[in-house]
């Protein structure tokens, strides 16, 4: 069979060439032919359907592939760099920032598309174009350029389409501040520290910042092995310390530690401070740990 | 930078702190990544009279 036949009356005509009327009999006899042409119907109308609407383009009629991919190494910048193929549209990954990878299409004096915030797809297709990369040792660069057929799945009727495929992920923002490097844990300790006298940790945040507290603790023990077995009464507190304000505070024996469900805000030019007083009988090791991350 | 500096600008991941019976302080400050300690002995921290009395940086 050639191509797809455009009407039902030449699927008819198409399978009378090639079957005998035995064959066809036969197909009536058990209603098989029937059931099949319902199906051939349904296909027909549906690329029919395809065809008028413009969202149907048959693949290339010389074999050449339907899309190529192309990986660029971000060790060292590009500026305007030629990459030959051709196409009609690219999409873009990376294992890196992709906000500073940019194309210009065809021709070198139009302006650069980001890859960060377009998909290019252009329908009378591109000759080649000229990319422009930041350096990103380690990281690489892979463009998907589609041609033909592969890119049934694009609505044609939309002038451009753009789409940008990063990795995304999902973290709590503590875990997030931990990967971004911007965690604070502030942390005070002291020995040999006599009944209600304290220790603390103190930080004025930058101007600039604000300090998140999701959590902070605290830990006490005896100063001597004598005292050991006896209760270590301790309580700590975290303090807006410029704006006498007390965010939180915890007590116990041995030590606590306090998730903040609602987390403690410390704006810019404000000192905070987490201390730890000893309540016990006795003179103690005390600590206390102060735990967020600076936005 | 030094340490003092890294403090008041907020680059570190963690702050140590350890009163001294003279009301000053020393600071242990560790940025991650740095592979490097920021130890410092300071007199009126934030004070009007604020003074580096010792300081020191340490190769992790």
């Amino acid at each position: 069979m050639g191509g797809a036949p455009d009407s039902y009356e030449e699927y008819v005509a198409e399978l009378e060439k090639r079957l005998n009327k035995f064959e066809r009999f036969s197909d009536k006899a058990t209603g098989i032919d029937d059931r099949l042409d319902l199906l051939a119907k349904i296909q027909i109308e549906q690329l029919r359907f395809l065809k008028s609407s413009n969202s149907y383009r048959p693949g290339p009629a010389t074999g050449a592939p339907s899309y190529s991919v192309k990986m660029f190494p971000l060790d060292e910048a590009r500026e305007d760099v030629e990459v030959g193929a051709s196409g009609n549209s690219i999409t873009a990954y990376t294992d890196g920032d992709i906000s500073g990878c940019s194309i210009r299409l065809d021709n070198l004096v139009n302006d650069a598309i980001p890859l960060s915030e377009f998909r290019c797809y252009i329908p009378s297709g591109f000759q080649k174009f000229w990319l422009q990369t930041d350096a990103q040792p380690g990281k690489y660069l892979r463009l998907k350029i589609d041609r033909g057929s592969s890119l049934d799945n694009y609505n044609l009727d939309r002038p451009v389409h753009i789409e940008t495929i990063q990795k995304v992920g999902l973290y709590l923002q503590p875990e997030w501040a931990a990967k971004e490097g911007t965690d604070k844990n502030l942390l005070a300790e002291a020995d040999d520290v006599p009944t209600t006298l304290s220790t603390y940790v103190t930080y004025n945040v930058p101007a600039v910042k604000t300090l998140v507290i999701t959590h902070f603790g605290f830990a006490i023990s005896a100063e001597i092995a004598a005292d050991r077995d006896n209760n270590q009464i301790g309580g700590a507190w975290i303090r807006n310390e410029t704006d006498s304000e007390t965010l939180a505070s915890i007590g116990g024996n041995g030590g606590g530690a306090f998730i903040l469900p609602k987390p403690a805000i410390i704006p810019g030019g404000k000192q905070f401070r987490a201390t730890v007083q000893n309540r016990s009988n006795h003179n103690c090791v005390i600590l206390v740990s102060a735990h967020g991350y600076e936005l | 930078m030094t340490g003092i500096e890294k403090l008041k600008s907020g680059d570190f991941n963690s702050m140590s702190q350890e009163e001294q019976s003279d009301g000053s302080v020393i600071i242990m400050l560790v940025k991650r990544g740095e592979g490097k300690f920021y130890k410092f002995h300071v007199k009126d921290l934030y004070g009007p009279n604020e003074e580096i009395l010792e300081e020191e940086v340490i190769d992790g």
